[in-house]
Formats: C-alpha cells, structure tokens, sequence
C-alpha cells in the first residue's frame, strides 16, 4: 500500500480537474442539450491568456482574471449569438459545431502562441504535502481538488435552489413546454454557456499549470473530462465527479505495470465504454433525450 | 589633408566596411545578388507541425536559406521552389504527402524534413524512385536506416546518451534512469542506447517508458523518485520534458539526482520555461554548435534567419540543422555540371562527402552506405539564468550501434 498510496494521490489530484471539467460539460449538456466538445479548447485559451498576462509582468491575479475572463466571455458570444441558431438542428450537427469552434480556438492559440517552451506558474505550487519524508503534491493540486468539490456542490445548489437552476431543470425536461410557460430558453442557455465557459476557464489554469502549456495539449483535455461526464450519464454531478477521480487514479496506477503504462491515456475511453456498457445492461440511459421535443 | 576629407573617408570605410560584412554574413548559393527568375527546381520536405509537437523548425529554416538562394541567383539562375507538408505525426498522411511531393510535384531532392513518422513511412518510396533525402532532424531509428535518407543531427539516441555519458563520467555516478515517451521505433531505442552504456560500464540502468499521450507529470516523477538514481536522462522533445520537470521540482528531486537532457532541451526559452530551480541542475548535449558560437556558418545561420526567415522562427539545434540541410543541398546542385534533375541532384547529394563545417565536430558525408549517421558527437552546456554555458569540447557517443559507421569511416573517403 505504501507503494501506491503516492499514485493515488496524485492520480485524485488530476482527476479532480478532469471531474470539474465533466461538471462543466454536463451542467450545458442539461440545460442545452449540446456536447461541449470545445471545453477543453477554451481552458487552453484561458491557460495561454494567463501566461501572456504574467510574462508581461501584470501582476498574477491579474493573468488569472484574464484568462478566466476570456474563456468565459468567449463561451458567453458561443451561448447567445451563435447556439440559438442552431436549436432546431440536430443534436449530433449541434455537437459538431462546438467541435469547429474549438478547431478554431485551438489553431489561432496555436498559431500565435506557437509551441515554444512555457510553463505557467501559481504560487501554490511552492509548497505542498509531503509523505515518506518528501513533496509529493503541490498545493495547486489540492486546490484543484477543493475547487472541483467547491464547483459539485455550486452547481447542485444552483439546479435545486435557484430560479435559474428551476429554470435549466425546466428545458432539460422539454424545452418547448417549459417556452411555453414562459422560460426565457435563450436567456437560460446563455447562462449555461456562461458557466461552462467559466469552469473551462479554471480548469484550464490548473492543467495549463499541472500538464503542458500548449494549446493543442489542452484542447484534448476535453477527452477524459467527456469520460467522466459519461460515467455521470450526461446528468448526474456526483456521479461524474467520481467518474473523473476513477480516471485520474487508474491512469496514474497504470505506472506501476510496465507492460500497459504506455497505454495509459486510453483509461478514459475504456473506462467510458464499460460504464455506458454497463449501464445500457442494467437498464440505465443517458439523460432524457429530449430533442423530439425541440 | 582637410579635417573633412579624413572624416569622410573615415564613413566611406566604415560603410564599406559594413556593407562588405553583411554580404558576407548573409552569403548564400551563388551569393551574387541577383534574383533568380528562371524554371523553378523542385525540392520537398515533409514535417511533423501539427500534433503534439512543432516539429517544423527545420524546414522553417532551410525555407530561409533558400529565400536566400533566390535572392543571390538561385541554382545557376533557376530558383528553388521549396514546397513544405505537415505529416501531422500521422505514417499515412506523411505516406501520402511523400508520393504527392515524388510523383506529382517531381522533387529533384528532400531536404530539411523533420518527422517522427515519415522515415518508417518512406524510406523505401526514397529508394525506390531514387529521391535523396537530406533531412535536417532525424529523429525515431527509422530516420538513420535508410539508404536514401540521411540527418544532420546525430538523433535523440545519441544525444540522450551524450547527455547521459556526461552526467555519469562528470560526477562519477553509480546508477541512472532513463525516461522515455512509448512511441514505435523512439522510446525503446532512446533509452537502450543509455542502457547499452550502462551494461558496458556496469552501471545500472532503470528505464521508464511512459505513454506521451499521458497528461500528468507527476506519475512519471514519482517513479523517477522510486528508482532512486544518481544520475536521470530524458530522452524526448522539449514540450514533454516540462511538465516531469515541473513534477520533479515539486518534489525535489532536482538535489537528489544530476539530470541530463538532449539537444531538444538547447532552445532559448527553456532556462526561463524550466524556471529557476533548474538553473545550474541541468546538462544538456548539443548535437550542433552553441547558438552563440562566431564560425563562420553559425553566423551565416543567424543572419539568413534574421534576414530571411520569420521572426517567430525558433533559433535552436534543429533550425541550425535545417539551415545546414538546405546548404548542402545547394552546394551539391550547384555542382552539377548539365542538366539538374532528380539522377543528377541525387548523384551530386550522395558523393557528397568530407563537407566541412563549422557547426559540427567532424565533416559530413552522405556516401555509399545502407544506412547513415555522420553526426555522432557534441558537447555538454549546463543550463543557467538566461542562457546556457558550454562545458565541454566535441566528445564521442559511446554508442555500441555505432559500430558499423565507425567502421565504414575507417576505411577512409568519407570524413577524411
């Protein structure tokens, strides 16, 4: 135990960020109805924005704001001038079109950042906890972890305590009902895209700090925090929280066993794919799927 | 003689003077100033640009030392038309880039490609249609077992042991880990060239072989840490290397190991990326000459980039490389007396052998053999604040898998 006590740790530290990724996703995904696949393209530009700002010499929180800020508005103009026209267009079509804005996203940051070497540095990295006599995780990583928690129980108390919350619930159960008696839909959308941006926004500081400083890297961030929102069926926070800690600690484990550690960044896939297995033999689906409706 | 006379001679010669050592510093080709406008010459390269790594430095700058060429009269007066195609890191699409470059645009010569896929992918097309190919970075086993396919750089094999030789033989150290991405014909290869080392001088090595597609550093550190070895060398690209150096740093091992790392690490950005806990912690091979370094070519290198290259074009080994890949290049076109197609570039590039210069420890030869590495020796730099500090003068690989070239230079015609 003394040998993978350190990789589970580590491994909760990073799948603490893939959960708070999949809560983003799927937080959209119920009030909208689309797959974000440009969630991770926007954390790498809010990751990118961030180190610009700092290697400016602004002072950090300054390159934090920033970045968040720029996921997030960008997110917000996606929400409110472009997904409306696309509402009556197929979910699949609706999902493809977040996957060209993150195209988009990823090759400008590529093309202006390009891929020199960088590394994005917040001072909770100085210290951190140790074991067995040594640092084994920054304090970022634990910070990671609180906020991925913090973001769970916002988002749960957002969906059953507030107005905007009744309001997500309402078009996630049938958009054109819930029009009808008077939700503002677009208003509400936009709201959602708001907060997914957001999220994408944090999660891409931390991974911009914890992996690698390339927009390319991190717009694939999206792969494993997808994974994580499949374990939670599109729909459940808590469930998907666990999903993205489950990854984080098999692929970390999977270091211990030569023979499949390079194949460790499959884990999401093969972990996403018995879960939704699993769950179509005991009778459990995706969300309700509620497009016929829209 | 009048005070103004004086002075005026004074800023004519020192005009003169000026003038007279920029063309010397931007020379290229023909170096006659004069613009080509004849038929273009074809020459390809294919690059590794989008993926999980840039891998077009080289060809960015052999794209510059040919704007050169056609400034200064081109190939006897032709211009070079050099067409770019990013393989993407994918075998097919570099497979398919190379019969397009081949067969639709009919190359006369590669050069200044820089690929982890399209060496496995092409070696045999090269041969086959009798295609040269002169790439400035070589970097998985495939790229130096080719016949047709040759590198400037001496490949992360050898740097990653010249890395490690340094370390090791340095400090006098007992123990190393050697740490590698899992990608077909790389990883494997790097580290075995440390291992190969190892077992011939009795010093354990552990290798850790990790999956590039892996996301977090501090896995790998972790099992860096658990192999507790004096001495540790990363065999990949520099974008990998960051985030296991940022784990390592967070975990200290930095004090507890002497860290080597390959060429790929020599690149301006990287002393302020890795941040100042590694300042004076890390040795790294250079397969080519310093960035700094005033010979001739080095200097010819900064000012064709400055002059014609892009200003976000890095300035690191592999853009020294390709620069060098499109110089030999011209040099060997130049020479052809008649008509220049593929039969003759392709004659004029293999005989092509005791080519001096300035940027490598030893003359560079293409020549008869089935597979080349002419590259197999640099120096040692130990990364600092701002800039990197050569430690060392040119030393050889102690790599067993050398032998067969090591031979072949021996019998004489190739390097002297």
């Amino acid at each position: 135990m003394e040998t993978l006590l350190p990789f589970i740790v580590v491994g909760i530290s990073v799948g603490a960020v893939y959960a708070l990724s999949g809560v983003g996703l799927v937080v959209l995904y119920r009030a909208s109805g689309v797959v974000n696949f440009a969630f991770g393209a926007l954390g790498g530009l809010a990751a990118m924005v961030c180190w610009q700002v700092i290697d400016l010499e602004y002072d950090d929180w300054m390159g934090w704001v920033a970045g968040v800020g720029v996921a997030t508005l960008l997110s917000w103009v996606y929400g409110r001038f472009i997904a409306p026209s696309l509402t009556h267009q197929d979910r699949v079509v609706r999902a493809m079109a977040t996957l060209g804005f993150a195209l988009m996203i990823m090759g400008i940051a590529q093309w202006y950042w390009g891929d020199d070497p960088r590394r994005l540095v917040l001072p909770t990295d100085s210290d951190g906890i140790e074991f067995d006599g040594r640092r084994l995780i920054s304090h970022t990583r634990v910070v990671a972890l609180l906020f991925a928690a913090g973001a769970t129980v916002g988002m749960l108390w957002l969906l059953a305590k507030t107005p905007l919350g009744l309001r997500m619930r309402a078009l996630q159960s049938n958009r054109v009902l819930a029009g009808l008696v008077g939700v503002r839909v677009k208003r509400t959308d936009t709201w959602a895209w708001t907060l997914a941006g957001l999220l994408a926004g944090i999660s891409g500081l931390f991974m911009g700090n914890m992996v690698r400083l390339n927009p390319t890297v991190l717009t694939f961030l999206v792969i494993p925090a997808m994974a994580a929102a499949m374990v939670g069926r599109m729909n459940s926070l808590t469930a998907t929280v666990v999903g993205g800690l489950v990854i984080g600690v098999i692929e970390s484990l999977l270091n211990l066993v030569p023979e499949v550690q390079r194949y460790g960044s499959a884990t999401a896939f093969v972990v996403a794919i018995s879960v939704v297995l699993w769950q179509q033999r005991h009778g459990i689906g995706l969300s309700r799927d509620n497009s016929h409706l829209e | 003689m009048k005070k103004s006379t004086i002075l005026g001679g004074a800023v004519a010669l020192t005009l003169g003077l000026a003038a007279s050592g920029a063309t010397a510093q931007d020379k290229c080709g023909m170096g006659n100033g004069k613009k080509a406008s004849g038929d273009p010459i074809q020459i390809g390269a294919i690059v590794g640009k989008t993926g999980p790594e840039d891998f077009s430095s080289s060809a960015r700058a052999a794209q510059a030392y040919f704007n050169c060429v056609n400034a200064n009269g081109g190939i006897n007066g032709r211009p070079i038309q050099y067409t770019v195609q990013d393989d993407t890191w994918n075998p097919e699409v570099a497979s398919q880039a190379a019969n397009k470059l081949v067969k639709d645009t009919k190359v006369v010569a590669m050069a200044g490609s820089s690929s982890f896929v399209e060496c496995g992918a092409n070696n045999d097309l090269y041969v086959k249609e009798g295609v040269a190919s002169v790439s400035g970075v070589g970097v998985p086993r495939a790229c130096f077992y080719g016949k047709n396919y040759i590198s400037f750089n001496s490949g992360p094999r050898q740097s990653t042991l010249g890395a490690a030789q340094y370390i090791t033989e340095t400090f006098k150290l007992k123990s190393l880990t050697c740490v590698a991405p899992g990608i077909p014909g790389f990883g494997d290869w790097v580290c075995g060239g440390v291992e190969s080392y190892g077992k011939a001088n009795n010093i354990p090595v552990k290798t850790v072989i990790f999956d590039p597609g892996q996301l977090d550093g501090n896995a790998i550190a972790l099992q860096v840490a658990a192999a507790k070895s004096e001495g540790v060398v990363l065999g990949m690209p520099r974008g990998m290397m960051l985030p296991i150096l940022t784990a390592a740093e967070q975990q200290d091992l930095g004090k507890s190991a002497k860290w080597g790392l390959p060429t790929s690490a020599y690149h301006a950005d990287m002393p302020k990326a890795v941040g100042k806990y590694w300042h004076d912690k890390l040795y790294v091979h250079m397969e080519l000459q310093p960035m700094d370094g005033t010979g001739p070519d080095n200097t010819n290198w900064k000012a064709v980039m400055d002059k014609f290259g892009d200003k976000k074009d890095p300035r690191d080994t592999f853009s020294q490389a390709g620069f060098l890949a499109a110089k030999v290049t011209t040099e060997a076109l130049l020479g052809i007396k008649g008509n220049v197609d593929r039969k003759s570039a392709y004659q004029a590039i293999v005989g092509t052998t005791k080519w001096k210069t300035d940027m490598m420890c030893a003359p560079w030869y293409f020549g008869p053999g089935e597979r080349h590495q002419p590259n197999h020796a640099g120096r040692a730099a130990l990364l600092q604040k701002g800039g990197f500090k050569t430690l060392t003068e040119c030393y050889q690989s102690k790599d067993s898998e050398l032998e067969d070239v090591l031979k072949l230079e021996a019998k004489g015609g190739l390097v002297n």
